[in-house]
């Protein structure tokens, strides 16, 4: 197989080839070097290359392998990490000029536990500044653009992760949402993003934006991969004071199953409300393609959506702000203008309205579970657009100019703020060729069920597997 | 719940005072609309009763469900 060809493949297709020996770690590294190489000018997926750590890692997983101590899918396969996590050898920038040079003296959680899966990390990915914004925009490090159409943003904050992994400059990288930044450039940029139960995943050594909404994800191109990766991400972590004590499952176990009988609930009305035709063209035939799996599709009523979402931006806002303060106060000018007001908005907030926001947030995380009683899942779309331009700041759906943030985010947030598990798969795309992501949300510890849902859908439809071609376009 | 008084610029301003912004700084404008955007959501959750409900967090103990 030329070496090439090697980047347009999944987690579990390297891993494979890995472990019979028909290629090296090395191989692989240097092909997904090369192919950073070719489109790092034009995509921006990377604020930080860790090209000779990459190969140092890649050679040492060959030795072992070698030497007969496999470890497992993950070994030998190159990681692109959200630049919030932190790696002990390599910058950490969480997007902000502030952190520019900072060097962490010890691992993130996530990093630790690739290390331990024989994965490495190949360079450090573009997000927004301190994950504080859904779009690709970055002031100090430039736009990260969407592999499908590069005027167009690739969505955030995890926005080098969804381009890198949809032009194929990594297999897999790791994010994190608080409100969306993993689901939202998964939807964005055409490949799978999952994000988990709260506090499943470690979040130890990530730079926080919201401590009670944080959560990390997988970003990849299969659901087999985002299960794999789950495998080896998800442990206790008392280093998290969040971190759920579960026993380890093999969350790819079930993944072929199938959905026959699955009740999936679609909500009746505030994902409606603002919602592009195209977008939800490609949801409904989404749910047809399900149905005709063997699920059961029901529409349900559910609490209302809008309000989980205020109380989330409160709760996320004040926490952010608390967080930011004496930073944001002192080197204000470093910050992105926007990002800057957004953070001091939250130190405006009094202590008992953020604390009035965690109690609507118990409360309706409560009717919303009852809502869902006679479901196994949910499923919306992603986001109520595809991808805007770069620098659009409004859109019009329907007759309704609504914020490019409030487009994006507005789903996506309540499962955030509720802690629920939720995954984007890609589900069409639209007349101008931008990919349509597939919302499926479980219950709390419910993924094997959710992967399966996804896995399903995937298997009997090919989104996934086209690629874009505006990167290979020189 | 008590309705929550609107923002005005005047309590806006006492309140930047008092985190120790600059208050020569004509951003202090564009930050006002900002919060007082947060404040609408503010008013908009104080319609929910809440009485009886222990602050939530994202946090879910994970023995209140049965992996599937």
């Amino acid at each position: 197989m030329p070496n090439e060809d090697l980047t347009q493949l999944s987690v579990s297709q390297l891993g494979h080839l890995i472990e019979s020996g028909e290629i090296s770690p090395v191989e692989v590294a240097e092909a997904f070097i090369r192919r950073i190489d070719a489109l790092q000018p034009r995509i921006n997926a990377f604020i930080t290359r860790a090209d000779e750590h990459a190969l140092q890692a890649a050679r040492e997983a060959e030795k072992e392998i070698l030497r007969g101590d496999y470890k497992g899918p993950f070994h030998g396969i190159p990681v692109g990490l959200k630049d919030l996590f932190w790696t002990k050898d390599v910058r950490t920038t969480s997007g902000s000029l502030i952190d520019s040079e900072f060097m962490s003296t010890e691992d993130s959680a996530v990093v630790s536990r690739m290390k331990a899966a024989g994965a490495y990390f190949i360079g450090k990915l573009h997000m927004t500044e301190f994950a504080f914004d859904g779009t690709s925009l970055n002031r100090h490090y430039g736009p990260a653009r969407n592999p499908w159409d590069l005027a167009r943003m690739a969505g955030g904050s995890s926005s080098g992760p969804g381009a890198a992994v949809a032009s194929g400059q990594v297999p897999i990288a790791i994010g994190t949402d608080t409100g969306g930044s993993v689901r939202v450039p998964a939807a964005l940029c055409g490949i799978t993003g999952l994000k988990p139960t709260f506090g499943l995943i470690s979040r130890f050594g990530s730079t926080p934006l919201s401590w009670s909404m944080d959560h990390v994800g997988p970003m990849t191109r299969t659901v087999r991969d985002a299960a794999l990766a789950l495998n080896m991400l998800a442990s206790y972590d008392s280093r998290d004071p969040d971190s759920i004590r579960m026993a380890p499952q093999d969350y790819s176990r079930e993944l072929d199953r199938g959905v026959h009988e699955m009740r999936i609930g679609v909500p009746s009305d505030f994902i409606w409300e603002v919602m592009d035709p195209e977008v939800e063209e490609a949801f409904r035939n989404a749910m047809v393609q399900m149905e005709s799996l063997g699920s059961r599709i029901q529409e349900i009523s559910t609490p209302d959506l809008g309000l989980i979402n205020a109380a989330g931006s409160v709760v996320q806002t004040s926490e952010a702000a608390t967080i930011h303060r004496s930073r944001v106060l002192a080197l204000g000018q470093h910050f992105d203008p926007s990002i800057r007001r957004r953070i001091e908005s939250g130190l405006f907030i009094p202590a008992e309205a953020y604390l009035h926001a965690q109690q609507v947030r118990a409360k309706l995380k409560g009717v919303l579970l009852e809502s869902l009683e006679d479901v196994d899942i949910l499923a919306t779309p992603t986001t109520a657009i595809a991808a805007p331009g770069i620098e659009q700041e409004r859109v019009t759906i329907q007759g309704q100019d609504v914020h490019i943030r409030e487009a994006l985010l507005r789903i996506t947030r309540v499962f955030s703020t509720v802690g629920l598990p939720a995954i984007s798969v890609p589900c069409g795309f639209t007349k101008g060729g931008l990919p349509v992501g597939l919302q499926l949300v479980g219950k709390p510890f419910s993924e094997s069920l959710l992967l399966r849902a996804a896995q399903a859908y995937q298997e009997s439809t090919d989104w996934h597997l086209r690629r874009p071609e505006p990167v290979e376009q020189e | 719940m008590a309705e929550r008084p609107d923002l005005t610029y005047e309590v806006f301003i006492t309140l930047a005072q008092q985190q120790g912004f600059e208050m020569d700084n004509p951003r202090l404008k564009e930050l006002f609309r900002e919060v007082q955007t947060m404040f609408r959501r503010m008013k908009l959750l104080d319609q929910v009763d809440t009485s009886g409900i222990q602050p939530g967090s994202g946090s879910i103990p994970a023995d209140a469900f049965t992996p599937e």
